[in-house]
């Protein structure tokens, strides 16, 4: 067991785990944050994405030892007393149905977003195409992104 | 054949687009997805299948996986009444007429 120092949505924690674990298994199981779905445990679909340090990270491609000392954000570290931006043009935009890969595709916006903050639909596209949508809601949420963009979500 | 075109009264839903109110709990990470339930005493099931594609299946023996740590009841389909129907075992999936 290896111990760990991890701050999640703005918590520290201090724990012991397995030198294996996953971030993902270590945010959902240690930490209880459910809020961070597991789409397909391959680092295909992106639904697990959180922010290390301001990072996008899928975080079932990343140890739980590899957090330590990490500043971890998740879904439900997004809104603030009131909704994020981004999570306000999703459900303006209507970018989910399921719903499932929707903390995946606001974590990796958001990243995209901080790196730039008036993309245009093409960049939209690339900077999400590690995040997969399998209801097909890839229109509307190119349309989010563009909106929370507009609504100055990166600062 | 007649049509009738009726006025949409002003305020009437029709037509309109509605903003969906399952979303707050689905972009704040608060769904209770079927993944996120832990019960008392809850068991996790984990199926082995065979490493080979086309074979006979002779014996199974769980007898390692019975004393593995953690490992509750490991049980041979053809011996699970409920997954028999499903698994058939000597290529019963095929009619027999």
């Amino acid at each position: 067991m290896a111990q760990i120092t991890v701050t999640v949505d703005g918590v520290s924690y201090v724990d012991h785990v397995e030198p294996r674990t996953l971030l993902v298994h270590y945010l959902r199981e240690g930490v209880g944050k459910t809020g961070t779905p597991i789409g397909c445990d391959t680092s295909n679909c992106g639904a697990c994405t959180v922010l290390m340090d301001g990072a996008s990270v899928k975080s079932c491609s990343v140890l739980a030892v590899q957090a330590d000392g990490a500043q971890i954000t998740t879904i439900e570290g997004m809104a603030n007393g009131e909704w994020h931006p981004l999570q306000r043009a999703f459900h303006t935009e209507h970018a989910l149905q399921c719903g499932y890969c929707t903390p995946g595709m606001i974590m990796a916006a958001a990243d995209l977003l901080k790196e730039n903050p008036h993309p245009s639909d093409q960049e939209i596209r690339d900077g999400l195409e590690g995040n997969l949508c399998r209801c097909t809601g890839y229109e509307n949420i190119v349309r989010a992104v563009r909106r929370a963009a507009e609504a100055g979500a990166s600062e | 054949m007649t049509t009738t075109q009726t006025q949409q009264a002003p305020g009437a839903e029709l037509g309109k687009a509605r903003l969906r109110k399952e979303d707050e709990r689905l972009i704040t990470g608060q769904t209770n997805w079927t993944d996120n339930i832990t019960l008392p005493g809850m068991l996790h099931i984990a199926f082995l299948r065979s490493p080979f594609a086309h074979a006979r299946i002779t014996s199974v023996d769980v007898s390692a996986a019975r004393g593995a740590p953690g490992s509750s009841r490991p049980t041979p389909a053809r011996t699970s009444p409920t997954s028999r129907a499903a698994c058939p075992a000597r290529g019963r999936s095929r009619p027999t007429s």
